[in-house]
């Protein structure tokens, strides 16, 4: 039996996603001092070129440096993943939390309003919410938040189900535990190996979402750079300026892969079903 | 059987109703007067009261909520604020653009994902299931409205060839429909076929397994014999879960591909009203789909006792 580090190392795809990931998030963060240039800065003489020594990966129809955009793209994915994901998270493991352990009403009243998030297909929601709050940053990431409480909901429901009667916890409970001390401390770290693996799941969901509301003009504004908008503007430009398409889309897809496949390795490694195989 | 189907219908309806208090509640959580929205910012005030008026907006939350639902009983969705036309004519009418949009793509999904994914679960770890693994991936990584741009890109820049503009149904001219359709259900369905070839390798992976293949292989039938008589309908389930759950989101989530390619559809109908602040028709088209949306989910409950006799309920 190896510690979960010792597997982790062993685990190649866990690894390289973590390194492309890492260097993702270091690039997001240190923006400001990879990007050659200010995502916003127009070069008027420089419109939509091809990659050249001053401009990495070409400009677009202002004359903006393409690499720099993307890589302050890169800022507004993961801030819009990360920070949305955290809301379903904080409020999924709530809800999953007291329906799960507290049964009865509580448990149906929650899991039917959960129900009826989960009838609308995702994007249509998100939409939804966005058009009655206005689009713009903190409203997207607020409606993709809303959106994917009842996945997390679910998981943490089903976990507490299957971990409340254990024997540990019958015992924390004879020794006097609050309820929330049981709740929170006996019970939460155990359902959280699932809710880690939803979650690099949803991050990757939440960046497809965010991109395709700012591709639809309902999420980022410009001239803030985001990958779906980057995409959107350039479709008026593609056969003038084709890597205005590709390297946003290429961005995208290493970013949503590594997290997709990040979640698939820690699926491997935390799920004891998997880890014969 | 049809006891179970009606006992699941009335099981539908505190859904419905949840979902119908959800959509009116979500529009009408709108900061400021959606009246004044609507109008703009050059309207007079005597103009915004009147639309007040005639919305209903004047009158409590609670009554403009019952008169709403009164209405969605007796089919009636209310009226466009932008066009004066009632919404549920328009919304039937682009539901079936929709419609025929969303089978094709499924269509062209299950196509490439079913065969696929089987034989990468039969030829496990040959250089071909790697191969189709890393499609797949790829292709549920990559935003659809990514793949849809890129292939119009490809095609008008080394092709020459764009679409046609005007939208034709199936049933009118099949030929010229399937030029309209072919590239958004493309795009759809690329994405669509991502996620059921993991599904259906995963399924086949697991049935492949069991005793009872062993079985079957032991008595010397051919090994296709086995995949498709024996797996095929022990591995269904999961996949078509995961197909209904598809469908269901393609209805709905086809927005962007729409309105990507300019096909007149239900999602393009929700975005117009969304840019157009048109704040009925967006809660007519959002509930629309989410009824859809649960009957389908119904549909593929129903479909697993058909596939699988010993689900009972």
């Amino acid at each position: 039996m190896n510690t979960f580090r010792q597997r982790f190392v062993q685990n190649k795809t866990a690894v390289v996603c973590l390194i492309v990931l890492a260097v993702i998030c270091l690039a997001a963060i240190l923006a400001p001092v990879i990007a050659p240039y200010d995502p916003t800065q127009m070069f008027q003489e420089h419109r939509l070129e091809g990659s050249s020594g001053q401009f990495l990966l070409g400009t677009d129809q202002f004359g903006r440096d393409l690499f720099s955009r993307i890589i302050y793209g890169a800022q507004v994915s993961l801030l819009v993943g990360v920070s949305s994901v955290a809301i379903s998270v904080a409020f999924g493991s709530l809800f999953g939390l007291l329906a799960g352990y507290f049964g009865r009403w509580i448990d149906s009243l929650i899991m039917r309003v959960m129900d009826v998030l989960f009838a609308f297909p995702e994007i249509l929601l998100a939409l939804a919410i966005v058009a009655a709050l206005g689009p713009g940053m903190v409203n997207t990431i607020l409606a993709i938040g809303i959106v994917n409480i009842p996945i997390f909901t679910r998981i943490v429901r089903g976990a507490v189900l299957s971990i409340k009667n254990l024997e540990y916890v019958e015992s924390a409970r004879v020794i006097g535990a609050s309820t929330k001390r049981i709740l929170f401390l006996e019970i939460f770290p155990n359902a959280s190996a699932p809710l880690l693996v939803q979650a690099s799941l949803a991050i990757s969901g939440a960046i497809l979402t965010e991109s395709g509301l700012s591709f639809l003009g309902l999420g980022i504004q410009p001239p803030d750079p985001s990958w779906g908008g980057m995409i959107s503007e350039a479709r008026r430009y593609m056969e003038l300026a084709p890597g205005m398409i590709v390297w946003p889309c290429a961005a995208m897809t290493v970013t949503i892969l590594a997290f997709n496949l990040f979640g698939d390795a820690l699926r491997d490694l935390l799920d004891p079903r998997h880890r014969s195989k | 059987m049809g006891q179970y189907i009606l006992k699941r219908l009335v099981s539908l309806i505190p859904i419905i109703v949840g979902i119908s208090i959800l959509v009116f509640t979500i529009l009408h959580l709108v900061p400021g007067d959606p009246a004044s929205i609507m109008l703009g910012t050059n309207a007079t005030p005597e103009a915004i009261q009147a639309l007040r008026e005639s919305m209903g907006l004047d009158k409590p939350l609670i009554t403009q909520y019952l008169n709403w639902a009164g209405g969605l009983l007796v089919g009636d969705f209310g009226q466009s604020v932008h066009t004066g036309e009632p919404i549920l004519p328009e919304i039937l009418k682009r539901f079936t653009i929709t419609l025929q949009l969303t089978l094709l793509a499924t269509l062209i999904g299950w196509g490439i994902a079913i065969p696929i994914g089987i034989l990468s679960a039969v030829k496990v770890h040959s250089p071909l299931d790697v191969i189709v693994r890393i499609i797949a991936m790829l292709g549920i990584s990559v935003p659809n409205f990514a793949i849809g741009t890129l292939l119009l890109l490809g095609l008008s820049l080394y092709f020459g060839w764009f679409p046609p503009i005007d939208v034709v149904h199936f049933w009118d001219d099949p030929v010229e429909a399937l030029k309209v359709y072919i590239l958004p259900a493309v795009t759809m369905g690329i994405v669509l076929a991502a996620g059921i070839m993991r599904m259906t390798r995963s399924a086949f992976l697991e049935t492949l397994d069991k005793d009872f293949i062993r079985t079957a292989r032991a008595k010397g039938n051919n090994e296709w014999k086995v995949v498709i008589g024996h797996a095929l309908r022990n591995s269904a389930i999961p996949v078509i879960t995961l197909a209904g759950l598809q469908i269901g989101y393609l209805l709905g989530g086809s927005v962007i591909v729409e309105h990507l390619f300019s096909i007149p559809g239900l999602g393009q109908y929700i975005l117009d009203g969304i840019y157009q602040r048109d704040y009925p028709v967006v809660q007519g088209g959002v509930l629309f789909v989410a009824l859809v949306f649960v009957l389908i989910n119904l549909l593929v409950d129903i479909i697993y006792t058909w596939v699988d006799p010993r689900i009972k309920y």
